[in-house]
């Protein structure tokens, strides 16, 4: 079944092509999931809302550009509604600028498994900043569009999380080391 | 020491082909809440069921009448349809029932003349006579008793020569107007048939005034000598013989007419015959959440691939509404299991031994592939090869002989008709196969040793037709097949069905 067939089948809510389309994106958008969740439950919340979504509003998706990247912008919308609804008064972050110092870290055998723990461990705005510039390359005017910051908050967000990321990678190895040792 | 990296692109690198495979749950939970879907397809089995259900009683309700009101109408639509086939031939079994009396009557004054002595037998056959009358015609139960109490009342006078002539002359009487009364019985209901009644009147009343005459004759006969009386007696057999032949004779020919009648009601009657060759897509399902493959599979999502059936039918109309038919369909069923790890390979054969299962009989006999469920695993301690893995499907195919019986019950007898049928079929499984598709690749397997290699399934439906012509019906018909003994050793709850929706054309004759 081409996927366009399969898109069809899935505005007329045909339940194979449903299944079909789940199985096919489902560990695709889960992994977007859970890098812009808290954890494991959270993502499974994003992932069941995501797909709702996906089948009441496929009849809208227009074939321009990829299906995919129309599925992983509702399963990132999806999360920062979130966000959105979490976000309370007293979310109160440094709004100073920080300088994007450029953090360079050495890549040894770090398991995919501990950094998606740290990401999953940034404050949520951080995270999603992180998410969307360093992982899918949404720019800081986006970003502040999306969940209604401002560019520069964003950048400094961006360099938060980042700093945050090195501090404990850092100390990660560290422990590893102390513990060969 | 490895290079110093950005840490944006140290985590871009990471997670460039991060995929996590979610929970096994969790499609079936998303499948929950999507609108409308899961509902719909319950109430479509809930309205399969209870149209099942409904077609059943329907068909045995249907059919219970239409042999109930047969057995009625038998007897009460005589006096309406007159001068037709129904009517005239009873009326010369009537007239059959007191003419066969008579000549065994006559047979036995014949004999007490001659013998004067078989006193006996005429008792009895006058108490047939009253029998035959009886079960023939109710109505003439008085008549035909009187005519019995003058008989035990010869009876009780039977010790001499003389009286039994006396009675035997009586019986020849009181037989006279039974025979009378038998043919004013058989005369009611068939008013209508003036020809034929009155041509059995006349003989008959002709052969009563014989018979009256004789009987006097006898007596005075009897009177003189008892040889004389023998004479006597046999000039009225001969006599009451040839009355017999004009009888027979008027009989008949109301036969012939009624034949005539008969013939040409046949020839109106629509063909009884028809053969239909049929095509359907059948899906194939099942109520409850087995496997018919391993126990492991329960809680998979299953589906089905919608197949072909083709087949011809041969039907025979049994009445206007109700028609019977048989056929044989080639048949081709499916289901895919979804969420399979099939793994391949020489260095399987060790491990697969665990995973192998009762109801699979590998290819070639080798234990080179082991397929097992993913909901098996759990994802989140799972090491990175098995969340990397797609998981696939393992489809059985399966394909059966058909033949079905089954009964059609015409509720709307129009252009446009509508039948509702119920019947079951016999399976002859002729093809079996497993095999594992994973990636868009499919590889066979094995075979199932649990499918039986004759199964049965029960059937309701309900046929659409609209006649093209006279000879010609195009029909629709849904079917739900609801198979008997398919599987062997099935886990869980597995009641295999299949849905078809059969059309095609039908050609009478």
């Amino acid at each position: 079944m081409s996927l366009n067939q399969l898109i069809e089948n899935c505005i007329k809510r045909d339940a194979k092509a449903q299944s079909q389309l789940y199985k096919q994106y489902a560990s695709k958008l889960f992994s977007l999931c859970l890098k812009y969740s808290r954890n494991y439950t959270e993502a499974e919340d994003n992932l069941h809302e995501t797909f709702l979504t996906v089948f009441n509003k496929i009849s809208q998706y227009n074939h321009k550009g990829s299906f995919e990247g129309w599925l992983k912008r509702i399963a990132i919308n999806t999360a920062l509604q979130k966000y959105r609804e979490h976000v309370g008064v007293f979310d109160i972050v440094n709004e100073e600028s920080i300088e994007d110092v450029n953090i360079e870290i050495n890549d040894d055998e770090l398991s995919l498994d501990f950094l998606l723990g740290i990401i999953q461990e940034l404050p949520d705005r951080y995270r999603l900043v992180f998410n969307l510039y360093a992982l899918d390359g949404y720019s800081h005017a986006e970003i502040s569009e999306l969940i209604d910051i401002s560019v520069g908050t964003s950048k400094s967000n961006l360099a938060r999380a980042r700093m945050i990321l090195k501090t404990k990678i850092e100390e990660y190895k560290a422990n590893l080391n102390s513990q060969s040792i | 020491m490895s290079d110093k990296k950005h840490i944006d692109r140290l985590f871009q690198e990471k997670f460039k082909d991060f995929e996590a495979v979610p929970n096994e749950a969790m499609w079936s939970r998303i499948e929950k809440d999507l609108p409308g879907k899961k509902k719909k397809r319950r109430t479509v089995l809930l309205w399969w069921q209870l149209g099942g259900v409904a077609a059943v009683i329907l068909l045995f309700l249907t059919i219970g009448i239409s042999v109930f009101n047969s057995e009625n109408s038998n007897n009460q639509e005589f006096p309406v349809v007159n001068t037709d086939a129904n009517n005239s031939s009873t009326s010369p079994d009537g007239s059959n029932t007191t003419f066969d009396g008579t000549i065994k009557d006559t047979n036995a004054i014949s004999d007490s003349g001659s013998k004067t002595s078989n006193q006996n037998d005429i008792i009895v056959d006058s108490s047939e006579i009253k029998q035959g009358i009886n079960n023939a015609e109710g109505v003439a139960n008085k008549k035909v008793n009187k005519g019995a109490v003058s008989l035990n009342n010869t009876n009780s006078t039977t010790s001499n020569a003389y009286s039994k002539e006396v009675a035997s002359a009586k019986v020849v009487a009181s037989n006279s107007t039974t025979e009378k009364n038998a043919t004013k019985v058989s005369e009611k209901p068939t008013i209508e048939k003036d020809k034929v009644n009155s041509a059995i009147k006349e003989t008959i009343s002709g052969s009563n005034n014989a018979l009256a005459n004789k009987s006097s004759k006898t007596k005075a006969a009897a009177i003189d000598a008892t040889n004389t009386s023998v004479e006597d007696n046999k000039l009225l057999n001969s006599e009451i013989s040839v009355e017999e032949e004009i009888k027979k004779q008027s009989i008949q020919e109301a036969i012939a007419q009624q034949d005539d009648l008969i013939n040409e009601k046949e020839k109106d009657e629509p063909s009884r015959w028809s053969i239909s060759p049929n095509v359907a897509p059948v899906y194939f399902s099942s109520i409850g959440q087995g496997s018919p493959i391993n126990e492991q599979f329960n809680e998979n999502t299953k589906g089905s691939n919608v197949s072909m059936s083709y087949g011809i039918a041969g039907s025979y109309a049994i009445s206007s509404r109700v028609k019977l038919r048989v056929g044989v369909n080639s048949v081709n069923l499916n289901q895919t299991t979804a969420d399979v790890f099939a793994f391949s390979g020489t260095e399987i054969g060790g491990a697969s031994r665990m995973a192998r299962m009762d109801n699979v009989d590998y290819k070639g006999g080798s234990s080179n592939y082991a397929i097992m469920s993913s909901a098996m695993m759990n994802r989140a301690v799972s090491p990175e090869l098995f969340n990397s893995e797609l998981s696939g499907e393992l489809e059985q195919r399966f394909g059966f002989i058909e033949v079905p019986l089954e009964l059609e019950y015409r509720v709307l007898d129009k252009k446009f008709g509508v039948n509702v049928i119920g019947g079951f079929s016999t399976f002859f499984l002729n093809n079996n196969e497993l095999y594992a598709d994973v990636q868009g690749n499919s590889t066979l397997i094995g075979e199932a040793t649990n499918i039986n290699t004759t199964s049965f399934s029960a059937n309701f439906g309900l046929g659409m037709d609209y006649s093209l012509s006279k000879q010609w019906n195009i029909n629709l018909e849904p079917m739900f097949k609801y198979q008997i003994n398919t599987f062997n050793n099935t886990s869980s709850e597995f009641r295999p069905f299949f849905i078809g929706v059969y059309s095609g054309l039908s050609f009478k004759f």
